[in-house]
């Protein structure tokens, strides 16, 4: 018995583990809108999908986060402008990434987002999040605001957020 | 709280990760719907297991490598799928397993897949946000979702021993399954 639990744990010690940190495919974000309109957005996404999309969109080898500068942050930047936006008035107001980091466990890439100029708190606004929905169909990307969980897919992109 | 209670059901049912779920089943395989207060036994211990490092790694009161933890809960299935194998093979007949020494192999094991649990559970906490509501509405989730599994095992067990009159080789048949599932997880 010991002969046989032993040739287990040497098998598998040479078993590739990453075959699943995470079992669902989501993202959470969590969103602050002052009175005046100011926009506060912080998204935490898991970092080896963010990761392996940004791979196979813009070939990026290797995908490095660690700053804003650099080429990975910029170009989930540009993903970011088709993927995760505001529109108001039938205009797509774009989001900035003003800092990046990590979750401690690292497991998570933590955006820390604005946009350049306050929304309008007279008019409607949409809020679409369709973030790794290119890279997974199960993909759900969970944004809360005000005390309210909004769960958005590739079925349901866009939510209406309520602006005080 | 419902909210955080949905992730906890959908993270152990979730088909991409049923690590979880095959430990559960791997534990119930030895028994009966008869003997329920035993199940109910093993599932509080996984249960105390699984919260206590569920909770303190949330609080950042510990930390384990995220790769050591993904490592270890295989192992944790293998091991109790091996000793499935040992008891159903000791004896010539099916008996439930007797002894307590289980109860504390079940809540060791609890207390990997509670890190487990903390590793999405801590990705999806927000600086400065209140840990209590997250934490209680995903256990209690990660509760329900097994409280299901465990009655769904027992209750197919109980058809299968009063249809097949084959206890042991059933439970001989779902153990492999688990084994080659869990292998099959890790090496494709």
């Amino acid at each position: 018995m010991r002969l046989i639990l032993f040739a287990f744990v040497f098998i598998f010690s040479a078993a590739d583990t990453s075959y699943k940190m995470h079992p669902l495919k989501m993202s959470f974000s969590k969103l602050v809108i002052n009175s005046e309109g100011v926009v506060d957005l912080q998204a935490r996404i898991f970092l080896d999908d963010i990761t392996a999309q940004m791979q196979v969109l813009y070939d990026l080898q290797p995908v490095d986060f660690s700053n804003i500068e650099s080429n990975s942050t910029k170009a989930l930047q540009q993903y970011l402008t088709s993927h995760y936006y505001f529109e108001q008035a039938s205009k797509k107001i774009e989001l900035r990434i003003d800092t990046v980091s990590f979750s401690r466990n690292r497991l998570a890439l933590v955006l820390q987002m604005s946009t350049d100029a306050p929304l309008d708190a007279t008019k409607e606004v949409f809020l679409t999040n369709t973030l790794l929905c290119d890279a997974s169909e199960k993909q759900k990307n969970d944004i809360l605001h005000i005390d309210k969980h909004h769960l958005l897919s590739m079925d349901n992109p866009r939510v209406k957020i309520e602006l005080n | 709280m419902g909210h955080y209670i949905q992730l906890g059901i959908e993270h152990i049912l979730d088909p991409d990760g049923l690590d979880h779920l095959y430990f559960i089943v791997s534990f119930c395989l030895l028994y009966t719907i008869l003997d329920l207060r035993k199940i109910a036994a093993l599932v509080t211990a996984f249960t105390v297991g699984h919260t206590i490092t569920l909770a303190l790694a949330a609080l950042d009161k510990i930390y384990v490598n995220p790769d050591l933890i993904e490592w270890l809960i295989p192992i944790t299935i293998l091991i109790s799928c091996l000793l499935n194998y040992w008891a159903l093979l000791k004896e010539n007949e099916y008996r439930t397993p007797k002894g307590y020494l289980i109860y504390f192999v079940i809540l060791f094991f609890g207390l990997i897949h509670g890190l487990g649990f903390s590793n999405f559970l801590s990705a999806m906490l927000f600086e400065g946000e209140s840990i209590v509501t997250p934490l209680l509405g995903f256990n209690i989730g990660i509760e329900a979702a097994q409280l299901i599994i465990v009655l769904m095992v027992l209750l197919f067990l109980s058809l299968s021993d009063r249809l097949l009159k084959w206890k042991k080789g059933v439970r001989l048949l779902l153990n492999t399954v688990v084994t080659l599932m869990v292998l099959q997880m890790v090496f494709a």
